[in-house]
């Protein structure tokens, strides 16, 4: 199966002399755009490598859209380029740079069959109808819904019409993939599935693709590397265990995945002191003066946990996550924290149960603490 | 024509924030949109402004009242105008007496038959006046066509195609059941329930419906100069073929007169979307406390 | 005996039953019986009367009549006056719906919509009024142009001519025409732009393989119901031609006013047979093109 579609796309899609995956270098260089007073845009600049797949993640209004939008053309530079294959794209309009798009939903032509819709970009580029209905058909075949060639968009399902603005995105063989927040608008079922499948589509196919989502799970499962955007700009990037793992701030330590605040207090030897315990710190962590207060934070698999009559810790909420379990503590000083377990080891530990938490090093992220 | 039916899709235009895009989608430039909008500016409005100086022109492009003094004095336009009012009158009391109970009745009781009434009433919108005048005159004893009872009752059918559709949608808005549930258990049979629960709360609409159907009535050349009825606009017609700035000072004003009305029904409108909420909310209060169980049963 | 009486029991439950079922349709009778005797007797009794002579035989002399001649003539005019009227204002309609779409002021949307309510429902002798006013031979526009060194008058203008009607009825088929259209301009998804755009197609080509084929069962529903409306329209055409220009309604209020020949007094009826007949015409037509444009509706 796998392999026969691998074939059709090496077939759907060029590939140069050596064999290579098409897929060219896009570039974002020191963009800035205002939307009034409010920088959508701050300096950001980005580079995507070819066939690289990279997920831009961020809170909304972050900018994330507003910078595939000014790849695309769809929104002017108040400063800045853009650059697709080392060519500045900036003055080009958006029909002359060979993209590909699609939308978080309704984008379909209503008027036009899925068919006809995947077959646009052939038209407008006077492919006659004969070739435009067989890479049309073949397209919606790589993505499944050859059955449903003929039904027009308000027939289709959300997840159908996602399919087949893929497909009318890759007919054209565009130079780099769009997607701006495809999955938003499905069922979860029906977006894991589909996310999954764009990334084996791209991954044959060999293009350049830039992913927008505010969805840090879909972030972190597809994309080669990821981008945490706010306020316009990419507080970092990387690839998503070195942003999950190794976040540059603290921003990106709290928007990407669950972590718990503690406060604690820098001692020598490169460590800190919290609930009570020394952890030792990353040598880049390591730059507190010994005794000044710190945040340090923590993700919820950072915890040994235990049922414990004796235990500082109370349980405020539990939830089950398949072979984990999260559990919601409140500790003394008011401070509660996310920790979590594998579930088989939870037993009989419930909202109320005491437990003793201990955290274990190295922390996430450690910052400065003014309060103490 | 049922494709007709105007479809509101708040805020489908643009998703998010307003922004200044290259590609703004299937819209117009500022330039283009203005030019547009001047020019159909100036042929809507020269028209009206033409008139207006026309009616008050006198010798050598002075300004003069004489046509609208010749006019204050004129016995037979002051007659004809009664006679519209008479007629406009009698075609909205009908208009509502008809008419509010069978889209009423039909949302309550034939749910399904909704869409086939609409298009109904729409069927006056494609059967010409003149024709059904010629018909008149072919199927009615010569004595019920030249009464102007007669006019007032074709009128209504003339209209249905506005009025009807302002009291349907005013029903369609209404928790029928509720409130029809909530007057039956109050004690009340089907007719007080009509009338003391439902017409409150449609008050306003049929009040719109009553102002269509009679500047509808009070604008109307075509059946009542062929059914030979001097009505305003027929005496309007007459004025004209003498006096043509005396005819058209009556046009201005009976054209200010309409505007105003009619300015005054969409503004009405326009409050009573806006005001909806409240108005159902209260509806609902008034109604609320005993049906409790007849709502739980319908649902 | 027992049988008998099961039986005798049961006749009337199932009447009852029937009945029941019917009850609801007993609110809608005064409705229905309104109609038609308001507007089907009528109508009924012109479709009859067409194919009688006045001694009440049946014949097609109405018909025949009502196809040559003057009549015949009236017809060319009329469909040309609807066809021209009907169409200038579609395009000017939609266009000035797509500009008013484009505003972003909601107040200038707002007024624009309440004052085409106005416009649309300012047919007959006001209209006919202002049109001479401003542009008959002593109207203050041309008298302006004139003063100018441009009279129209001088240059094959004429606003009692056929053109003149086609200015004058766009002034209320255009507000039409945008009242049904500015909702479906603005249901144009922007994101339909902006793929179009992406796959390489520029305003123009957005516009006609995207934006046109959206609107096109509006568009043509909207055509279709202008026509007839000018198809129709007696009052404005008796005000501003005195029945100057022979257009079928005004034959038929020629008709109804006693002008008749002996021997024709049914001719109207043929005429008004013939009007319905491209009534319907039209909206059969409309029926099928809508069934190709509308196909991706539900």
């Amino acid at each position: 199966m796998t392999g026969t579609i691998v074939e059709q796309a090496t077939t759907l899609f060029d590939q140069d002399a050596a064999g290579a995956r098409r897929g060219v270098r896009v570039e974002l260089v020191d963009c800035v755009r205002y939307f009034g007073s409010v920088a959508a845009l701050d300096h950001l600049s980005l580079a995507i490598e070819p066939g690289e797949l990279v997920a831009l993640l961020g809170p909304s209004g972050c900018g994330k859209t507003t910078a595939l939008r000014a790849l695309a053309g769809l929104e002017q530079l108040d400063g800045g380029m853009v650059r697709i294959r080392d060519v500045d794209v900036t003055r080009v309009p958006t029909h002359r740079r060979e993209l590909g798009m699609v939308f978080q939903a309704y984008s379909l032509f209503p008027s036009m069959t899925a068919i006809d819709n995947v077959g646009f970009g052939l038209r407008l580029r006077k492919v006659r109808a004969a070739a435009r209905r067989r890479r049309a058909g073949e397209l919606l075949e790589l993505v499944g819904l050859s059955a449903q060639a003929g039904r027009f968009p308000h027939e289709l399902s959300g997840g159908q019409q996602q399919r087949v603005a893929l497909a009318r995105a890759l007919a054209v063989e565009p130079r780099v993939l769009l997607l701006d927040e495809p999955l938003s608008a499905l069922d979860a079922k029906v977006r894991a599935q589909l996310r999954d499948e764009i990334r084996r589509i791209q991954l044959e196919v060999g293009i350049t693709t830039l992913f927008v989502t505010h969805d840090q799970e879909e972030a972190l499962s597809i994309a080669d590397r990821l981008g945490v955007m706010a306020h316009g700009r990419l507080e970092q990037i990387g690839t998503p265990d070195e942003v999950y793992a190794r976040p540059g701030n603290a921003f990106v330590a709290s928007f990407v995945g669950s972590v718990s605040s503690l406060p604690g207090t820098a001692v020598p030897g490169g460590m800190v002191e919290v609930l009570g315990r020394r952890i030792g710190l990353r040598p880049e962590q390591d730059v507190f003066l010994p005794g000044s207060a710190v945040h340090v934070l923590l993700r919820p698999e950072s915890f040994a946990v235990r049922a414990d009559p004796l235990g500082r810790g109370i349980v405020l909420r539990r939830s089950f996550l398949g072979p984990v379990m999260r559990l919601a503590v409140a500790l003394p000083g008011e401070v509660e924290v996310e920790v979590s377990l594998e579930a088989a080891r939870a037993g009989e530990i419930g909202a109320g149960s005491a437990v003793s938490v201990e955290p274990l090093g190295p922390p996430l992220f450690v910052t400065g603490r003014d309060d103490a | 024509m049922a494709a007709l039916t105007i479809r509101r899709r708040a805020g489908a235009s643009g998703a998010g924030p307003a922004r200044r895009a290259t590609a703004a989608g299937f819209r117009f430039g500022l330039p283009l949109r203005g030019a547009v909008l001047a020019l159909s500016a100036l042929y809507f409005l020269v028209p009206l402004l033409a008139s207006g100086r026309f009616a008050l022109e006198g010798a050598r492009g002075t300004w003069t009242l004489s046509a609208v003094r010749a006019l204050a004095h004129d016995g037979a336009l002051w007659s004809s105008l009664l006679l519209s009012v008479e007629i406009a009158l009698g075609a909205a009391a009908i208009t509502l007496a008809l008419l509010s109970p069978t889209s009423v009745w039909v949302n309550l009781r034939l749910p399904r038959l909704r869409r086939v009434l609409e298009g109904l009433t729409l069927v006056p919108l494609v059967v010409p006046v003149v024709v059904v005048v010629l018909g008149l005159y072919g199927a009615f004893p010569p004595a019920f066509v030249t009464s102007p009872a007669l006019l007032a009752l074709e009128y209504v059918v003339l209209a249905m195609p506005y009025s009807y559709r302002v009291i349907d949608g005013a029903v369609q808005s209404l928790d029928l059941h509720t409130l029809t549930d909530a007057g039956r258990t109050l004690g009340g049979g089907w007719v007080q329930t009509f009338f003391r629960v439902l017409l409150p709360q449609l008050r306003t609409s049929l009040m719109s419906a009553a102002f269509i159907t009679i500047a509808y009535c009070l604008g109307e050349f075509a059946m009542a100069s062929l059914l030979g009825f001097t009505t305003f606009p027929v005496q309007l017609f007459q004025i004209g073929t003498e006096q043509i700035d005396e005819a058209t000072a009556v046009s201005v004003f009976a054209l200010l007169l309409v505007f105003l009305l009619l300015a005054t029904l969409s503004l009405l409108g326009g409050k009573r979307r806006v005001a909806r909420g409240s108005i159902v909310a209260g509806g609902d209060g008034t109604a609320a406390e005993p049906p409790r169980p007849a709502r739980a049963g319908r649902s | 005996m027992r049988r008998t009486g099961a039986a005798s029991g049961q006749v009337p439950r199932r009447g009852a039953l029937r009945l029941r079922r019917l009850a609801p349709f007993a609110g809608i009778v005064p409705f229905l019986a309104y109609l038609v005797l308001f507007l089907g007797v009528p109508s009924a009794s012109v479709v009859a009367a067409a194919f009688e002579d006045p001694q009440g035989r049946l014949t097609w002399g109405n018909l025949h009549l009502a196809l040559q001649g003057t009549y015949l003539l009236s017809f060319e005019k009329s469909l040309e006056l609807s066809a021209w009227s009907a169409g200038i204002s579609a395009v000017a309609g939609t266009i000035l719906a797509v500009a008013l779409a484009s505003s972003t002021s909601s107040t200038l949307k707002r007024l624009a919509t309440s004052a085409s309510a106005v416009f649309a429902n300012t047919g007959g002798l006001p209209l006919a009024f202002a049109f001479i006013a401003s542009l008959g031979n002593f109207g203050v526009v041309t008298r302006v142009l004139a003063g100018l060194g441009w009279n129209p008058y001088d240059h094959g203008f004429d606003l009692y001519t056929l053109t003149g009607l086609v200015i004058v009825y766009c002034y209320f088929l255009v507000p039409l025409m945008v009242l049904v259209m500015l909702p479906a301009v603005e249901s144009l998804r922007r994101e339909w732009f902006e793929a179009a755009s992406i796959l390489g197609a520029r305003r123009r080509d957005a516009w006609r393989h995207v934006g046109v084929p959206a609107l096109a069962p509006q568009l043509l529903a909207a055509t279709m119901v202008l026509f007839v409306d000018a198809f129709a329209a007696y009052a404005t055409a008796e005000a501003l031609t005195n029945g100057a220009i022979p257009l079928v309604p005004i034959q038929i209020g020629t008709l109804i006013q006693g002008n008749v020949l002996a021997g024709q007094q049914n001719v109207g009826d043929a005429l008004g047979l013939a009007m319905i007949l491209v009534v319907a015409a039209s909206a059969l037509a409309y029926a099928r093109l809508q069934r190709r444009t509308a196909r991706w509706q539900r």
